[in-house]
C-alpha cells in the first residue's frame, strides 16, 4: 500500500476504482473473445464433420452402386458450403471415386483443414428387431469409402478477426466508459476532496479567503466544504480580532515601553548623576582633605604649645574620621557600581590578622574590650587573595562588635573551612547588644541604623560594604544573633594557595611599615610632578623628601611637557586632569617619539577619580602605574619603587636604621616605638597622642591601685592592673606590660600575700615610664613619621 | 306363462350356461411349454406378443429356459405341444423327439435343412415338428421383382448347399413366369468371384437367407459388387433392405406371433398341425430402398401398394 499512499486522492480513485475494473473488462473480453474463438472453430470443425458425415451418409448407396453422376450431385449441393473447397470420396480402398472442387482457389492458400470421415454401410441387422436371426455378426459395421473435405479457413479466420476487432472495439468502448466514469468521479469526488485539502492548506498557511466554491450539491462534501469555508471565515475573523487586540496591546506595549525606556534614562542619569556626583565630591572633598590631612601633620611637627597639640591632634582625628566616611561611600559606590578594584596577591595571612586586630587595639582599649583571636594552624602560610578587602571586612566586623559590645571579650576565629575547599571561615563574636530576629534582613541594608540607641555609632554602610565586598569576593556571611545576648557574624571566603615563597609575598606588614621604609633606590633621583593643585604638589614634595628625591612641580600639562622636554627624569607623576593637557597626553606627546628625552621614563598617573575599565583603557592604560587621591604614602613610594627595580632599588626598614641610631636600650624595653606604631598603624601622632594620655593618666592608676591594695581590694585591682595591661601593650611599654601581665594574674589568683615582689617590679616600671614621659614623647615625636 | 318369466327363464339359462361353459373351459385348457431364451429381447417380445393375441383362450404357456431343457422336464407338464423360439432351441427338441407336436418358429429354411437333412427319409419320424420359417415363399418374392422391376429376365440367386432345396422352390416358382433363374452355387472362398460374375449377368439378384453366403463380413461386398453392375439386389429382412437391398418382403414379429397364435388356436379348436414340416409366413409387408431404387433408376410403386398388390394376388 505504500505506493498507493504517494498518491493523491484522485490517484487512489482511479487506481482503486478504474484499474480493477478497466483489469475486469480487458479479462472478461480476453476470456470471452477467446472462448468465443474457440467456439467458432469448435462450432466449424463440428460444421465440418457434420456435412462429411451428412455427405458420407447420402453417399453410401453411391459408392455402393458406382454411380458417380449421383455422388456429383451429392457433392454439388455441400460444395456450395462457403467454408469448402474441395469435397472427395474416395472408396475403401481410397480409389477416387469423385472429387469437386470450388474454382478461384489458390494453391499458395494453405490456410485449410481437411476433415475426413468414413462412409459407413449399416449392417443389415442394425434396424431390424430379428436381423440377427438373418446375419451372423449383425453388430458389425463396415466402411465402404471415404469423404474428405478441404475446408478453407479464411473465413474463420476472417470471422476470428472481426470477433477479434469487435472485441477489441468492445474493450476500447467498454474503457472510455470507464474512464468517463472515473473521470466523472474524480471530477465529483475527487477534486471537491482536493479542492478541500487546497482550501485547508490555504488556511493553514494562514490564507482565509478562500476561492468561491459551488454548494448547490447537498452532499457530504459539499457539506464539509461548506465547513470549512465557515471555519476559514470564522478564523478570519478571529485572526482580525486577535491581531486589533495584538496591535492594541502593542500599542500598549510600545507606550510603556516608551514610558519604561525614558523612566530608565532617568534611572540612568539619576545613576549617572550620582556617579558623577559622588566622583565630583570625592575629587572635591578628598583633594582639600588631603591636603588637610597632609598640612595636619606638617602643623604637627612644628612647636607648638600643649594645646595647639591638642587641638591639632584633634583636627588630624577629625580628619581621618571624615576620611573615612568618604571612604566608605566612595567604597559603596563603587560596590554598587559593579566597579570594586579586587587586587588579589600573596601575603602573609597570620600576620596580616595581626596587623588587623592590633589596628584595632585602641578602639578596643577605649571600649574596654579585650579582642580574643584564635587562629587555625591548618591554615596556609601564605594565600593569594585581596588583603586589602580582608582586612576591610574585618575593620568593619570587629569594629562594629567593638563598639556594640562594651566592656567585654570578643572572640575572632579564623578557620580553614571544614566543607569548603580553600576557604576560609571566620567568625567575629561578640557579648553586645545582639539583633532582634525582625532586624536580621534590614542588617545589611545601606544606612540602616536601628532606633536603639545602641546602635547609633556610625554610617550605616559598614556591614553593607561588608556584605557586598565578600560577595565580590565570592563569598557569603551570615549573622547569627540574640537580643542581648551576643551577636555571630560568620563569613567564608575563597583563596588560592600560594606557593611558600614570602620574598615574592608583598605582606601587609611591608605595607604598613612603608613610612619606616627607606628605598634607597628612590635617593637622589629626579621626580618630575604635574598637578594643578597647590596642595598636592607640596604632598608629594614632602612624601619624596624623606627618600632624599629631587622633585621638581609643575601646575600644569603644558608645564609637564615642557619639563620633560628639557631635563631627563627618573620617574614623572602626572595629574590626569590638568589645565591645557590632559595627564594622558602630556604622556603621549613625551612618549611620541624615541627621541624624547623622558621616552622610556616610567610614569604614574594621578587622579582623584574612581576610575573604570574604560576610563582606564582610555586614559590610564599608558601610564606605568597610577595612584588614587589622596595619595597614600606607602603606595606612592612602594609604586616609586617597584618601577625603578630595574636601578637594583633595595629598601631599608626604619627600624633597622632607628636601631643602628639609638643605642638606648632602657628606652627601648620602657618603650617600643615599633610596637606602639605597629598597634596604632603607623600612626606617630596617634601614638604621641595615646602614650602622652596613658603616661598622663598613669600617676593616678596607680594611686588607685595603691590604696584598693591597701584596702585588699585585689579584685578591683586586679580590674586597674588589667586596664594598664592593655594601655601598655598598645602603646609599647613592653616591661610594664609584662608587669602588668604578671601582677593581674598574681591578683586574680588571690596570692596576695606573695606579690609584693611583682607589686614592686610593676610599680617600679610605671614609675620609671612616668619619669620616662618627656623622653618617650620626644622620642615619638623624633620618630620620621 | 308371460313374457317376462320367459325372458327371466332364458337369462338365468344363459348365465347359467356361461358359468358352466366357464368351469368346462377351465377343466379342459391345454398347456403348452414354451423353449426359449430369457436373454433374448425378440424372444421376450414374440412371447409376450404371443400370450397377448391368446389370452383369450385355454391356452397356457409354460417356459422354459432353453439352456435347462430336457425332456423330463417337459414331460412333467404333460404339454399339449411344444414351442420353440430360435434354432438352437429348435436342435434341442429335435433331438428330444417328443411324441407331442412341435412348433419351431423364428427359424430360416436354411436352418431347417440342418435338421431336415434326411427330408423324406425323415419325414415320418420328424412328423410332429413343424418349422414356421422367416424366408418368404418363392412366388411372393418372384411377385415383388416383377412388380419393382417388370422387365427382369435373369434372375440371380446365390445359394449354399444349405438353400440347395430353396432353389429348386424358386425354379419351380420361376417356370410359371417369364423369369431365369440363375443359381450360383458359391463357397465361402470364391465368393468375390461368383459375386462378380452373377451382378454382370443378371438384371436383379435375389437374396437368400443363408447365413453362410450373407453376413455382416460379406454383405457389403456383395451390395458394392453388385451396384457397381448397376444390378439391384431383392433381400429377405427389413434390416438387408436397409442396408442396401432395394426392396424385400418381410414378415415382423406381430405377424409371426398372429400366425403362430392362430395355429394354437386351431390346435386348441382340435385341428391338427398339418404341414409338410415348413410353413411359410402369412402376414407379410413389403419394404423398399428408395434412396437405392432412385440410385439404380428404379420407378415402383409405395409399399403399401406393393403389398397389397401381392397380397391381392395370392388371395384365392
Amino acid at each position: 500500500m505504500k505506493p498507493l499512499n504517494r498518491l493523491q486522492l484522485r490517484g487512489k480513485l482511479l487506481v482503486l476504482g478504474v484499474l480493477p475494473a478497466a483489469i475486469l473488462a480487458i479479462v472478461l473480453a480476453g476470456y470471452f473473445t477467446n472462448s468465443r474463438v474457440t467456439e467458432m472453430y469448435a462450432l466449424f470443425q463440428e460444421k465440418e464433420v457434420n456435412l462429411a458425415v451428412a455427405l458420407a451418409n447420402i453417399s453410401v448407396y453411391g459408392v455402393f452402386s458406382g454411380d458417380k453422376e449421383s455422388l456429383t450431385k451429392s457433392i454439388n449441393s455441400f460444395i456450395q458450403d462457403k467454408d469448402v473447397q474441395i469435397i472427395t470420396i474416395t472408396d475403401d480402398e481410397n480409389n477416387h471415386l469423385v472429387q469437386v472442387q470450388k474454382q478461384n482457389i489458390s494453391k499458395s492458400d494453405n490456410n485449410f483443414i481437411i476433415t475426413k470421415r468414413p462412409i459407413i454401410i449399416n449392417t443389415a441387422a442394425d434396424s431390424d428387431e430379428i436381423g440377427e436371426l438373418f446375419f451372423q455378426n449383425n453388430k458389425q459395421s463396415n466402411i465402404v469409402g471415404y469423404v474428405t473435405l478441404q475446408s478453407s479457413l479464411n473465413n474463420i479466420s476472417q470471422r476470428q478477426n472481426e470477433v477479434l476487432l469487435n472485441s477489441l472495439y468492445i474493450t476500447f468502448l467498454s474503457l472510455l466508459v470507464i474512464a468517463f466514469i472515473a473521470h466523472n468521479i474524480g471530477k465529483a469526488i475527487g477534486k471537491p476532496i482536493l479542492n478541500l485539502a487546497t482550501d485547508v492548506s490555504k488556511i493553514k498557511q494562514g490564507q482565509y479567503k478562500l476561492p468561491v466554491r459551488n454548494f448547490s450539491a447537498r452532499d457530504e462534501i459539499s457539506i464539509l466544504s461548506h465547513g470549512i469555508h465557515d471555519m476559514a471565515h470564522e478564523l478570519e475573523t478571529n485572526q482580525f480580532r486577535q491581531q486589533q487586540k495584538i496591535r492594541e496591546a502593542t500599542k500598549e506595549l510600545k507606550k510603556q515601553n516608551i514610558q519604561l525606556n525614558t523612566a530608565q534614562k532617568n534611572i540612568l542619569k539619576t545613576a549617572e548623576a550620582k556617579s558623577r556626583f559622588i566622583s565630583h565630591i570625592s575629587h572635591e572633598i578628598r583633594t582639600p582633605l588631603n591636603g588637610i590631612i597632609g598640612f595636619l601633620g606638617f602643623i604637627e611637627q612644628t612647636p607648638l604649645t600643649e594645646e595647639q597639640q591638642k587641638l591639632v591632634n584633634a583636627s588630624i582625628i577629625s580628619s581621618k574620621n571624615l576620611h573615612q566616611i568618604i571612604n566608605d561611600v566612595l567604597d559603596l559606590a563603587q560596590l554598587e557600581a559593579g566597579k570594586v578594584k579586587i587586587a588579589k596577591k600573596t601575603f602573609h595571612l597570620k600576620s596580616m590578622m595581626e596587623n588587623t586586630l592590633s589596628t584595632m587595639a585602641i578602639l578596643a582599649t577605649e571600649n574596654n574590650v579585650i579582642i580574643d583571636y584564635k587562629h587555625d594552624d591548618a591554615l596556609p602560610t601564605h594565600i593569594i587573595q585581596d588583603p586589602t578587602k580582608l582586612t576591610q571586612i574585618l575593620l568593619n566586623l570587629i569594629s562594629n562588635a567593638i563598639k556594640f559590645s562594651p566592656n567585654s571579650t570578643i572572640s575572632v576565629q579564623l578557620n580553614l573551612h571544614k566543607e569548603l575547599p580553600n576557604q576560609l571561615d571566620c567568625s567575629v563574636i561578640d557579648k553586645g547588644v545582639g539583633i532582634s530576629k525582625q532586624n536580621h534582613k534590614k542588617l545589611f541594608e545601606e544606612f540602616t541604623q536601628f532606633e536603639s540607641s545602641s546602635y547609633e555609632k556610625g554610617t550605616g554602610l559598614g556591614l553593607s560594604i561588608t556584605q557586598k565586598i565578600i560577595a565580590a569576593l565570592n563569598g557569603k556571611i551570615t549573622v547569627k544573633s540574640t537580643l542581648g545576648k551576643g551577636s555571630t557574624f560568620r563569613f567564608n571566603l575563597p583563596f588560592i594557595l600560594a606557593k611558600n615563597n614570602p620574598t615574592t609575598a608583598s605582606s601587609l606588614k611591608a605595607t604598613n611599615d612603608e613610612l619606616e621604609t627607606v628605598y634607597l633606590c628612590l635617593s637622589g633621583i629626579n621626580v618630575l610632578a604635574a598637578d594643578d593643585n597647590e596642595i598636592n604638589r607640596q604632598l608629594i614634595k614632602y612624601l619624596f623628601s624623606k627618600q632624599n628625591v629631587i622633585v621638581d612641580c609643575v601646575n600644569d600639562g603644558q608645564q609637564a611637557y615642557e619639563a620633560a622636554q628639557q631635563k631627563k627624569y627618573d620617574l614623572m607623576l602626572l595629574d590626569l586632569r590638568m589645565p591645557f593637557k590632559m595627564g594622558h597626553e602630556v604622556l603621549d606627546d613625551i612618549r611620541s617619539s624615541e627621541r624624547q628625552l623622558n621616552h622610556s621614563t616610567p610614569a604614574i598617573a594621578i587622579t582623584a577619580h574612581v576610575t573604570s575599565g574604560i576610563e582606564r583603557a582610555k586614559h590610564i592604560n599608558n601610564f606605568d602605574g597610577y595612584l588614587v587621591k589622596p595619595i597614600d604614602h606607602g603606595e606612592l613610594l612602594h609604586l616609586a619603587s617597584q618601577l625603578l627595580i630595574t636601578a637594583n632599588c633595595t629598601k631599608i626598614n626604619f627600624n633597622e636604621k632607628q636601631v643602628t641610631q639609638s643605642s638606648s636600650k632602657q628606652t627601648l624595653q620602657t618603650f617600643n616605638l615599633q610596637a606602639a606604631l605597629s598597634s596604632m598603624g603607623n600612626n606617630p601622632v596617634l601614638v604621641e597622642q595615646m602614650m602622652t594620655k596613658f603616661l598622663t593618666e598613669l600617676p593616678n592608676l596607680i594611686q588607685t591601685l595603691k590604696s584598693e591594695l591597701v584596702n585588699d581590694n585585689v579584685e578591683q585591682a586586679a580590674d586597674i592592673v588589667h586596664n594598664i595591661h592593655g594601655s601598655a601593650a598598645y602603646c609599647g611599654t613592653t616591661l610594664l606590660k609584662s608587669c602588668a601581665k604578671v601582677l593581674e594574674e598574681s591578683l586574680r589568683n588571690d596570692l596576695a600575700n606573695d606579690i609584693s615582689p611583682e607589686i614592686d617590679n610593676f610599680f617600679d616600671q610605671a614609675n620609671h615610664l612616668i619619669t620616662l614621659k618627656n623622653d618617650i614623647i620626644a622620642t615619638i615625636k623624633k620618630s620620621p613619621n | 306363462m308371460t313374457a317376462t318369466r320367459w325372458k327371466t327363464i332364458i337369462f338365468n339359462a344363459i348365465v347359467i350356461g356361461g358359468l358352466l361353459l366357464s368351469v368346462t373351459h377351465s377343466v379342459y385348457a391345454s398347456t403348452n411349454i414354451l423353449i426359449y431364451d430369457e436373454k433374448s429381447a425378440y424372444q421376450k417380445k414374440f412371447f409376450q406378443l404371443l400370450k397377448s393375441k391368446t389370452k383369450r383362450s385355454n391356452i397356457n404357456f409354460i417356459a422354459i429356459s432353453s439352456s435347462n431343457l430336457n425332456k423330463q422336464q417337459i414331460n412333467e407338464h404333460t404339454p399339449s405341444l411344444v414351442i420353440s423360439l430360435d434354432k438352437a432351441a429348435a436342435q434341442n427338441i429335435v433331438d428330444l423327439k417328443l411324441k407331442m407336436p412341435v412348433l419351431h418358429t423364428l427359424i430360416t429354411h436354411a436352418d431347417t435343412n440342418k435338421f431336415l437333412t434326411c427330408q423324406l427319409s425323415c419325414e415320418i419320424k420328424n412328423r410332429n415338428n413343424h418349422f414356421f420359417v422367416l424366408d418368404q415363399p418363392p412366388e411372393r418374392q418372384l411377385a415383388l421383382i416383377k412388380l419393382i422391376k417388370p422387365h427382369t429376365k435373369d434372375i440371380g440367386v446365390i445359394y449354399s448347399e444349405q438353400t440347395t432345396n430353396q432353389i429348386r422352390a424358386i425354379r419351380q416358382s420361376a417356370s410359371r413366369t417369364s423369369f431365369n433363374i440363375k443359381p450360383f452355387l458359391i463357397a465361402p472362398d470364391n465368393l468375390g468371384f461368383k459375386i462378380n460374375g452373377m451382378a454382370k449377368s443378371s438384371d436383379i439378384l435375389l437374396a437368400l437367407a443363408d447365413s453362410a453366403i450373407y453376413n455382416t463380413t460379406t454383405l457389403p461386398q456383395i451390395l458394392l459388387t453388385s451396384y457397381r453392375y448397376r444390378t439391384p439386389v431383392v433381400g429377405f429382412s427389413k434390416g438387408f433392405v436397409k442396408a442396401g437391398a432395394v426392396a424385400g418382403v418381410v414378415s415382423n414379429l406381430n405377424q409371426l406371433a398372429t400366425q403362430l397364435s392362430e395355429s394354437l388356436l386351431e390346435f386348441e379348436s382340435g385341428q391338427p398341425v398339418v404341414s409338410n414340416g415348413t410353413i411359410y409366413p402369412k402376414y407379410f409387408d413389403v419394404i423398399s430402398n428408395r434412396r437405392v431404387a432412385n440410385s439404380l433408376d428404379l420407378r415402383f410403386p409405395s409399399d403399401n401398394t406393393l403389398t397389397a398388390t401381392i397380397k391381392s394376388r395370392e388371395t384365392p
